[in-house]
């Protein structure tokens, strides 16, 4: 037999029908034979039924139109919201299209650079006007290539600058033409020169070093001292 | 739905005007008539930036308890009072219907219950009136209300019962 507290704390559940099935006879049972607890069902049930039946407090006149115009002033309603409304996936759009746009530019210039360079460095060459000094050859990048640094008394100094006088007396270039990538006037330096197979002096891993023209004669004899490196 | 997300004037014209006394009621509850306004115009402002995400897994008059009760949270912290509600609730201005009759159980006339309702349920917690209110007013079940809570269910049946013995007491009829 359920007592009047513990069947009261069961009068919520009795109310809203969420009481489990096998205290629901206990309950009816009980509230049978307790004016008590019918009296305290009749009182909890008071306060849901009025929220039922309440009408819920109208909002001050005027509240939709100053509430329109601060929607307004926010940008959530008319034009403007719509513009955003359309944006939530057009803008993801235009995002996507411009990250493709920068990344086809970056793959454009990447393409277009080296030539670019190759070209600037040409008209630089082009351009210097040489110191008459010595030519000298550095550098060695891999087997069957030896890389060279001219400074040449032509006032033509860069890639012509060896097959120019007076460095092409000194120096016959090696075909095929160097590549220059002069950084001052009147200095040429060759990133690659291709060197044919019986060229005397040819070696891998090593680094030429002429200082004065009349060594160059003992490098095409191939007579000349090579310095490892 | 879309049409509103759209910001269409019509559209949303049409779910203030439909919601309007419900959020400001909500409102009024939450911080009192004072700020009422101010609370409702700001929960309106909220639907309407977030309305994209209401997915309707639930009836839009449940989420929108959902965000009163978020919105109210955040305005009562910044006016900085801890029981922002408690303050007005002596000078709302209620809304006194003509009393038809009396509550048989209560033994109130209707208007003076309706009142006395009003005021209790303004002292209640947050916790505790929105699940009345879910309740009540939405008639979900305590699975549902357990679900839009994110609480258990024996916490939903707690807070009803909870719920239920204060606002009897508050409204009158003290249990004794």
């Amino acid at each position: 037999m359920m007592r009047c507290h513990e069947i009261q704390a069961l009068l919520s559940e009795w109310l809203d029908g969420e009481l489990e099935s096998s205290r629901t006879q206990d309950v009816a049972a009980h509230l049978d034979g307790c004016a008590e607890c019918r009296r305290r069902l009749e009182e909890l049930a008071v306060p849901g039924r009025a929220l039922r039946e309440m009408v819920p407090q109208a909002a001050p006149p005027g509240f939709e139109a100053r509430l329109a115009a601060r929607l307004q002033r926010e940008g959530l309603r008319g034009p403007e919201r719509r513009l955003r409304g359309l944006g939530a996936s057009r803008w993801r759009i235009a995002a996507l299209l411009l990250l493709a746009g920068v990344l086809l530019v970056v793959l454009v210039l990447s393409f277009l650079t080296p030539s670019s360079l190759r070209e600037a460095q040409s008209r630089l060459a082009d351009q210097a006007v040489a110191p008459p000094t010595s030519p000298s050859l550095t550098g060695v990048d891999k087997p069957g290539t030896v890389g060279l640094a001219g400074r040449c008394s032509s006032p033509m100094a860069g890639a012509d600058c060896w097959s120019q006088s007076p460095c092409s007396s000194a120096l016959e270039c090696p075909s095929p033409q160097p590549m220059v990538s002069s950084q001052e006037p009147g200095v040429s330096s060759f990133e690659s020169l291709q060197l044919p197979a019986d060229t005397p002096g040819r070696m891998a891993g090593f680094e030429v070093g002429l200082a004065e023209p009349e060594l160059l004669g003992s490098w095409r004899a191939g007579e000349l001292e090579l310095s490892g490196s | 739905m879309a049409r509103i997300v759209d910001g269409e004037a019509e559209a949303m014209d049409e779910l203030v005007s439909r919601y309007k006394d419900r959020v400001y009621q909500l409102s009024v509850w939450q911080v009192g008539v004072e700020h009422a306004e101010d609370l409702a115009q700001e929960v309106f402002v909220e639907i309407f930036r977030s309305i994209a995400r209401f997915r309707g897994e639930s009836r839009f008059s449940t989420w929108l308890v959902s965000v009163v009760r978020n919105v109210g949270r955040g305005y009562r912290r910044r006016l900085g009072r801890e029981r922002a509600r408690m303050a007005p609730v002596t000078m709302e201005v209620l809304e006194e219907l003509p009393a038809k009759g009396q509550d048989p159980a209560s033994g109130l006339s209707r208007g003076e219950l309706r009142r006395r309702l009003k005021q209790a349920m303004a002292r209640l917690s947050d916790e505790h009136r929105d699940t009345m209110i879910l309740r009540e007013w939405e008639g979900l079940s305590y699975q549902e209300i357990a679900d839009t809570l994110s609480i258990p269910v024996g916490t939903v049946r707690s807070r009803l019962n909870a719920a239920r013995s204060h606002l009897a007491r508050w409204i009158g009829r003290r249990h004794g």
